[in-house]
């Protein structure tokens, strides 16, 4: 399973390691309780900071996607996270900003939904 | 006359490794300076620079090492090997530094573009063959048989290469290439357990050959002899695997050099990577990322030990 990071992106680095993992468990290429490489690993191979890695799968520990064991590394969570407030509490925010913008662009209901719906379609076939 | 073999064997070691270093690189690389995918082994620039090079470093060797041997013949005194080996170092280094200037200027004449974006396969990287820490072990039975005898000084001496080697070992297990991406380098994981693996033959052997001599020093010179052949073999095999594993590959993908990050072809210094190794970019073996505290450490730690040594033996 192939993971990319864009060094001229502005978003941070870690956040594009969380975000391709929870992409590759979306689209079915990461499967339930299979190994992820361990920080040193992925950091060296990426050539970036332990830490910024750390940071990463710390984040996607949290979220219930992915579980750490010392001395086993980390593996794809065996049951990924549902909707709990967790996720509502990050998303809803994110939706509100977007949702502004396409009014203020003048964008209807009707283009936003058929937009959201060729973008969730497009995560599965990635 | 043993000062003076010494010193011409010497002399014709280092020459000879400074000579064949750039020559040990992957397709893509010249003096340190990686040119993407492109394979700069047989473009004429690239071949005009290593000829330039060659000439450079043997004229700078026969300044060297010649005007030291003449100067000792003509006090009539054995040869400065020591003044020599510094001399000769910090020449090759300018001849290198200045290959890698040229070669600098020749990337930048190409505009070869630098991959922004790296891939790297997680399921091949979290499967991926490496030493288990297991492997260091090999190193504690003549720590033991020292601590055990009563070659009190061998014994901790046996103990220092173990403690060196090992903390080397432990920290390299995961070293990646000097290149990032998706095939960009083939090859990298099993060239460095070949060069663990030797770190870790020569170790043992160096702790054996201690022992040894404290166990019987009238034959030091034929230890020595044994401890030099042996050294020379394992290195000739690390050679010759080294290269088939990385020389012959060609890069099969996009390519993120990190040409900035290398001074002179030969200092890493990149703060933002938290690996203490690398692979080196000229030449064959491991190097230390600079921009690391723990780096700086360890390099006074090896002249503290080298100093250490050198006072006691006198």
């Amino acid at each position: 399973m192939e993971l990319t990071v864009d060094f001229a992106s502005t978003v941070p680095i870690y956040t594009q390691i969380r975000n391709a993992v929870i992409q590759a468990i979306a689209d079915g290429r990461l499967k339930s309780s299979e190994v992820l490489p361990s920080v040193r690993a992925l950091g060296s191979a990426l050539g970036v900071n332990y830490h910024t890695v750390n940071k990463a799968y710390t984040q996607l520990a949290d979220e219930g996607f992915i579980t750490m064991r010392r001395g086993l590394g980390a593996m794809v969570a065996e049951q990924l996270p549902a909707v709990d407030p967790h996720f509502e509490a990050e998303v809803v925010p994110q939706m509100k900003a977007l949702f502004t913008e396409a009014k203020v662009r003048t964008v209807d209901r009707q283009t936003l939904v058929a937009l959201i719906d060729q973008v969730y379609d497009e995560g599965w076939h990635h | 006359m043993t000062a003076w073999i010494t010193y011409v064997v010497t002399a014709a070691g280092l020459t000879l490794v400074a000579l064949i270093r750039p020559f040990l690189g992957r397709q893509n690389e010249l003096f340190g300076v990686v040119f993407g995918t492109r394979n700069i082994r047989q473009d004429q620039v690239g071949r005009s620079l290593k000829q330039q090079y060659l000439i450079e470093t043997l004229s700078l060797a026969v300044l060297v090492w010649g005007g030291l041997a003449l100067m000792a013949w003509w006090h009539q005194q054995p040869p400065y090997l020591a003044l020599g080996m510094i001399a000769f170092l910090l020449a090759a280094l300018a001849a290198t530094a200045n290959a890698h200037r040229l070669s600098s200027q020749y990337h930048q004449q190409l505009a070869v573009p630098e991959a922004m974006r790296v891939s790297v396969d997680l399921t091949q990287l979290a499967n991926e063959q490496t030493l288990s820490p297991v492997w260091g072990m090999v190193l504690l039975p003549l720590v033991g048989v020292g601590f055990a005898l009563p070659w009190s000084a061998v014994a901790w001496a046996n103990l220092t290469v173990g403690l060196v080697v090992g903390g080397t070992f432990l920290l390299t297990r995961h070293l990646a290439a000097n290149v990032h991406g998706l095939a960009a380098a083939p090859g990298a994981a099993q060239a460095r357990n070949i060069l663990l693996s030797f770190l870790l033959a020569v170790a043992v052997v160096a702790q054996g050959f201690g022992l040894a001599c404290a166990w019987q020093p009238a034959q030091a010179g034929l230890f020595s002899l044994v401890f030099g052949l042996l050294t020379l073999l394992g290195l000739l095999l690390l050679l010759i695997t080294w290269l088939q594993v990385t020389r012959r590959q060609a890069p099969a993908g996009a390519v993120r050099t990190d040409n900035a990050r290398w001074y002179w072809g030969v200092f890493y210094y990149a703060p933002n990577d938290s690996s203490l190794f690398v692979t080196k970019r000229i030449g064959v073996g491991l190097t230390l990322n600079y921009a690391h505290p723990a780096s700086w450490f360890l390099l006074l730690g090896v002249v503290a030990v080298v100093a250490t040594i050198a006072v006691l033996s006198n």
